[in-house]
């Protein structure tokens, strides 16, 4: 956006802001319409835009570079202090790359912080007490394609890494075909006598199945496309990829386990360059990566025989920030991976939740449910017909067309289009976006914050004192996860004490009598076990000195900011 | 000790300078952490062999020696092969290539060539073992000023020192220690020659050649059954330059046919089991049972040309013997080099693999807590420490646990130390001796009368036989204990034989190679038939013979379908093709066996056809046809 016009309407803005002033609705210094999807390059220039209109906010990182040599970009959004030295949640979407609408929600949560910081006192809180990563589009260049080439709902899913799909030593040589030239992949289908399919004589859309004595007189052919290679098939070897939500390390299997696996973890520049960014942001205490579809936040573990991964303290995270993502996503249903959905071995937030010990969701964005917002089902065939013609005006149906198929003849070829199913309808897709941006702000509101609750210092004479602090924490996440703690993953807390310490340890409570002695470096103390979600942590510090010493106490942990408190021997 | 070592520069002059034209390539594949250059020997006569192929279209055997760095016996023999082969099997590389990475990880080799020298052979990954914020502030030190890390014994250590005594001297070899029997109590603490460098009462808990720590084990590092979290594995598989260059380039060589990793474990006089999976049902553990009959005729061939009968179990879990198999769908070897000359090898990993015999002691309480501390599964510590009676309950709950969560717990057992599971396997196929003697194994321990006693035993007698190799003990002031006694083993002395053995091993190596090679699938094309069966209409019939030994594919390959078989393209139309396949996929054919495939095509007479013959292991090559 121009910039004259950027600061043209920042000052005109308290004029104009009077009557808007009384609506909830917040000024950006970037208008986005959220009623609509933008492509790589377009999302890209949004992120820009933002980073320029709110420099303070936002900083953009190119963490990598894609397959195809596309930049690919993470905002880091943060009020207050270093991002690094407070908790951070990390946002992706788009993984996939026909789940088109992840990225937008991605770009509405940069959007949604930077023009409410300052200017709503919830969101300046967040900023000011945690930090973001946002990477709109980890897959940048299959999203190029899926706006630039013929696709489908469902594809391409994967990235354009070259693989030899039909394994007959050529890569990528028999794509699907646009014959009709609407820029989706629809239905081919021929004339046959003996058809197993009917097209209905009131509605020229619509073909049903026939019953088994009867005949139909059409025959399904399957996506559009020729047979581009001669080897008699179509459609069989088209461009990519790995699907890399299996491609993280945490229970990784090879293609023939797990299907677009990829060729090792991390093959791909665009999973390790994420990979490489949280390893090295060990302050990332929540996860989100965004899908569709199915109106879901799932969690894992990704296989039966990982449920060792989610120790019951951390399932007890996850089932309260599900429990109230139910409420605050109607259609939302909150489950388990491999017992609600299907067997993922080497998917993102597996990595995160059970390699990493970070609570991790996926939502699965858009539901049929929400088409008519009855119920929860899909609603019957002719629903969605009154739903394509009254609703939709027709935007995702191609009306079938006659084309001379090289193989197969005249044939006809339509049907729905690559908008039609899974992305959310555009004038839905603002209420989708408000309402994840949402969850994902309680999950982040549940990142430890770290307070220092009582502290008493006691004169037991002859220069003795003995200084007792409990460190609360008042957040639902801990600041050592169970799954932190079993697996001995990152670094211990500690409960520091930077006087003349000559013995130390933990109490089991403020009450409790003696301490579980640290022998060693008592003045700072190994906490493995860390703060827990709404409990405290309590240490005690035997310490020679004088009264009228000022004595600091800290307790420092990677995923919560670090806290000081100074006592005052004798006051 | 003076190693023999070929530079890349005397292999050239030696091989190529014979045959008058370039035998050997270099490749550098990349660099170690510390900036070492990571190569690849490519053997085989650079310009295209009678079927048109040149060295990297022609099937290849990938040898990959010092993965583990302190291996060095198998670093000295690769480099030595590499001058070797060519000089002696020029034949042999008419029709074949011999792919040698002399040394994986040279970062890992300098533990044990430093001063003082210590017995890792790990990578040069910062790693903050302990947890505690500081990275490798505990490492092993040169307590006595010998040059070398060995162990130290403390005879009743003080109360308020951090150890405990688990040990008693072996009253008949008073050089070694065993556990105490039950009426004995225990005398000494034993661990890793070190000082407590951060005070905080651990020994020699964060650093290289330490009891944890420091580094990367890369033969837990590749992605096959990749141990996540176990000490040693790293932050993900292939994370380590050394290990990641290798595979990016593994992958860019379909011709790969077999891999031979020298490494300390072996899978040879051994043959993998067949019917182990991970918890996915689908990934062998071992090898798949259509590859045993000839995984056996290999280790045949290796008895014969090495005399090796023995060597302890290669690890499984993201070893890179694993990875070339299950993963990367090639034949997959492992060998040790050298045994001990006795022939009954002893565990030869390194002591930072977690076999930490000086705190591991097996005082059941000290051995609970050093089991834990070392990141076991509580599961199995139980198991580990259980009474007879207790294992035998613990196995009959698990004999009656659904299935996925038996796979569940056989997949827990994976990511357990590689002692763990020995110990484990052992209890379950009803073997405890064998257990409680592993859980005394390692470079000073000792038990009675069990097998790693035995084999400590052997290994002493092999010092004092060739005169070298153990430190006697002797006492000295340690600047936190007191008087200790400093002795044990010298790093690398159950892992690499003296130079002179070298010459020797080379020519093992050289034979075992040399043989397998002559095993080899040898695709043979026939040439093809025409018949003519109708007005313009032809059966075109072509056969592929497999003249070697080997199947064209093991059988993991057709499994994991990572590249693809045999194609043969016809060069007509599919309209033209009445009957067959354009791309016709042939999967694999046995050895000495043939497949034949056929096309029933329409076609004026006289009309020539082309059939393309696609193969990514044994090069490809055209034939043609006149219909007639």
């Amino acid at each position: 956006m121009n910039r004259m016009l950027i600061a043209a309407l920042a000052l005109t803005a308290p004029i104009l802001g009077t009557p808007a002033a009384a609506q909830e609705f917040i000024e950006s210094k970037v208008d986005i319409a959220f009623n609509r999807y933008y492509d790589t390059e377009e999302v890209y220039g949004y992120l820009a835009a933002l980073a320029e209109a709110y420099p303070d906010l936002v900083e953009l990182v190119q963490i990598g570079t894609s397959g195809q040599g596309r930049p690919l970009w993470l905002a880091i959004v943060n009020g207050a202090g270093r991002h690094d030295a407070k908790p951070a949640m990390y946002i992706d979407g788009n993984i996939h790359a026909n789940e088109i609408q992840c990225a937008e929600v991605v770009v509405y949560t940069l959007w949604y912080l930077t023009k409410g910081y300052g200017v709503n006192a919830e969101i300046t809180r967040l900023l000011d007490t945690y930090s973001f990563y946002l990477v709109p589009i980890v897959n940048p260049d299959s999203r190029a394609y899926f706006f630039r080439d013929p696709a489908t709902p469902h594809f391409p899913r994967w990235n354009q890494r070259p693989v030899d799909n039909d394994r007959d030593g050529l890569v990528d040589e028999d794509p699907f075909d646009d014959l009709d030239g609407d820029g989706s992949i629809t239905t081919m289908w021929k004339r046959d006598p003996a058809g197993r399919w009917a097209r209905d004589p009131d509605d020229p859309r619509i073909f049903t199945r026939v019953a088994a004595d009867e005949r139909g007189g059409w025959t399904r052919l399957g996506s559009e496309g020729v047979d581009n290679d001669g080897d008699g098939r179509i459609n069989e070897d088209g461009p990519g990829g790995d699907d890399m939500n299996r491609n993280w390390p945490s229970d990784w299997k090879p293609n023939y386990v797990q299907f677009g696996a990829g060729t090792y973890p991390f093959n791909n520049p665009e999973t390790r360059s994420i990979g490489e960014f949280v390893l090295a942001h060990p302050n990332i205490a929540a996860f989100q990566s965004y899908h569709n579809t199915g109106g879901m936040m799932l969690r894992g573990p990704g296989a039966s025989y990982q449920g060792k991964a989610y120790p019951a303290s951390d399932v007890r995270v996850y089932d309260e920030i599900g429990r109230v993502g139910e409420d605050l996503l109607p259609y939302y249903r909150y489950l388990v991976v491999y017992k609600d959905l299907y067997r993922v071995h080497g998917g993102e937030v597996n990595w995160a939740a059970e390699g990493l010990g970070i609570i991790s969701f996926t939502n699965e964005l858009w539901t049929a449910g929400k088409y008519f917002q009855r119920d929860k089902n899909r609603p019957d065939p002719e629903l969605m017909w009154l739903w394509r013609d009254r609703v939709d005006f027709g935007a995702t149906f191609k009306d079938y067309t006659e084309i001379e198929h090289p193989q197969h003849g005249t044939v006809l070829v339509g049907g729905l289009n690559k908008w039609s199913s899974r992305s959310t309808p555009t004038f839905m897709l603002e209420e989708e976006c408000h309402r994840n941006f949402a969850f994902t702000m309680f999950h982040a509101d549940q990142m430890p914050v770290l307070d220092f609750g009582r502290v008493e210092a006691v004169d037991l004479g002859a220069g003795l004192w003995q200084i007792t602090a409990e460190v609360i924490n008042d957040r639902l996440i801990p600041t050592r996860t169970a799954r932190a703690r079993q697996q001995r993953i990152g670094r211990n807390d500690l409960f520091l004490c930077d006087a003349d310490v000559v013995a130390g340890g933990t109490l089991r409570s403020w009450d409790d009598d003696a301490i579980r002695e640290s022998r060693h470096e008592p003045a700072r103390l190994q906490i493995p076990d860390g703060v827990p979600g709404h409990g405290r942590t309590t240490a005690r510090f035997y310490v020679v000195g004088d009264a009228g010493d000022v004595v600091t106490l800290s307790y420092s942990a990677e995923k919560a900011a670090d806290v000081a408190r100074t006592v005052i021997l004798g006051e | 000790m003076t190693r023999r070592v070929l530079t890349a520069a005397a292999a050239l002059g030696a091989f190529g300078a014979a045959s008058g034209q370039a035998q050997v390539e270099r490749i550098q594949l990349g660099q170690s952490r510390a900036g070492a250059p990571i190569d690849v020997y490519a053997l085989g006569p650079a310009e295209a062999d009678g079927l048109g192929r040149g060295r990297d279209d022609r099937p290849a055997l990938l040898v990959v020696a010092g993965v583990q760095g302190h291996h060095l016996v198998g670093v000295e023999v690769a480099r030595a092969l590499v001058d070797r082969l060519g000089a002696e099997h020029a034949d042999l590389l008419a029709t074949r290539t011999v792919y040698v990475v002399p040394q994986l990880n040279p970062d890992g080799a300098a533990w044990l060539r430093g001063t003082p020298a210590i017995e890792s052979g790990r990578t040069d990954h910062p790693h903050d073992a302990d947890r505690d914020g500081r990275i490798n502030e505990d490492g092993p030190d040169d307590v006595n000023g010998d040059g070398l890390i060995t162990r130290m014994r403390v005879a009743h250590p003080a109360p308020g020192s951090g150890l405990e005594a688990a040990w008693v001297i072996d009253a008949d070899e008073p050089r070694l220690l065993r556990p105490p029997d039950d009426d004995e109590t225990p005398t000494h603490a034993l661990l890793i020659e070190g000082i407590d460098n951060d005070g905080d009462g651990l020994f020699n808990e964060d650093g290289p050649g330490g009891r944890a720590g420091g580094g990367v084990d890369l033969d837990m590092h590749f992605p096959t059954h990749w141990p996540e979290h176990a000490d040693g594995a790293g932050r993900f598989p292939l994370d380590e330059p050394e290990a990641r260059a290798l595979v990016d380039w593994m992958l860019t060589r379909d011709n790969i046919v077999a891999v031979l990793v020298f490494g300390p474990g072996d899978t040879l006089a051994h043959t993998p089991p067949t019917d182990r999976f991970d918890a996915s049902g689908r990934m062998p553990l071992g090898i798949e049972q259509g590859d045993a009959a000839l995984h056996e005729r290999v280790a045949a061939l290796y008895e014969d040309t090495t005399g090796i009968t023995d060597g302890p179990e290669a690890s499984r879990a993201g070893s890179l013997v694993t990875y070339a198999y299950a993963d990367f769908a090639a034949w997959s070897f492992q060998t040790p080099v050298w045994v001990r000359p006795d022939g009954a090898a002893d565990d030869a990993r390194p002591a930072a693999d977690g076999d930490e015999p000086g705190t591991a002691a097996p005082a059941p309480g000290d051995e609970r807590a050093g089991l834990l501390e070392r990141g076991v599964d509580p599961m199995f510590v139980e198991l580990l420490l259980a009474t007879e009676d207790e294992r035998a309950a613990m196995l009959a709950e698990f004999e009656a646990l659904p299935e996925d969560e038996q796979a569940q717990r056989a997949q827990l057992l994976l990511a357990q130390p590689d002692d763990v599971q020995r110990r484990v396997m052992a209890i379950v196929q009803g073997n405890p001796q064998a257990v409680d003697s592993a859980s005394a194994d390692g470079p000073a321990g000792g038990g009675t009368g069990s097998k790693a006693d035995a084999d400590e035993r052997a290994w002493l007698a092999h010092a004092d036989a060739v005169g070298r190799g153990f430190v006697a003990w002797q006492a000295v002031e340690h600047p936190q204990l007191g008087t200790v006694e400093v002795g044990g083993f010298v790093p690398g002395f159950r892992v690499n034989p003296p130079a002179e053995a070298i010459g020797g091993l080379v020519d093992d190596q050289a034979a075992f190679i040399a043989g397998l090679l002559g095993l080899f699938a040898e695709l043979d094309v026939e040439a093809p038939r025409v018949e003519a069966v109708g007005p313009g209409l032809y059966r075109l019939s072509l056969r592929l013979a497999n003249r070697g030994t080997l199947p064209t594919l093991p059988a993991i390959a057709e499994k994991a379908r990572r590249i693809p078989g045999i194609v043969a393209a016809v060069s007509v139309g599919v309209d033209e093709i009445v009957s067959g396949s354009r791309f016709a996929r042939v999967p694999t054919i046995d050895g000495g066996g043939h497949a034949d495939v056929e096309w029933l095509i329409r076609g004026q007479p006289g009309r020539a056809v082309e059939i393309e013959i696609r193969s990514p292991r044994y090069g490809d090559r055209v034939v043609r046809v006149v219909l007639e």
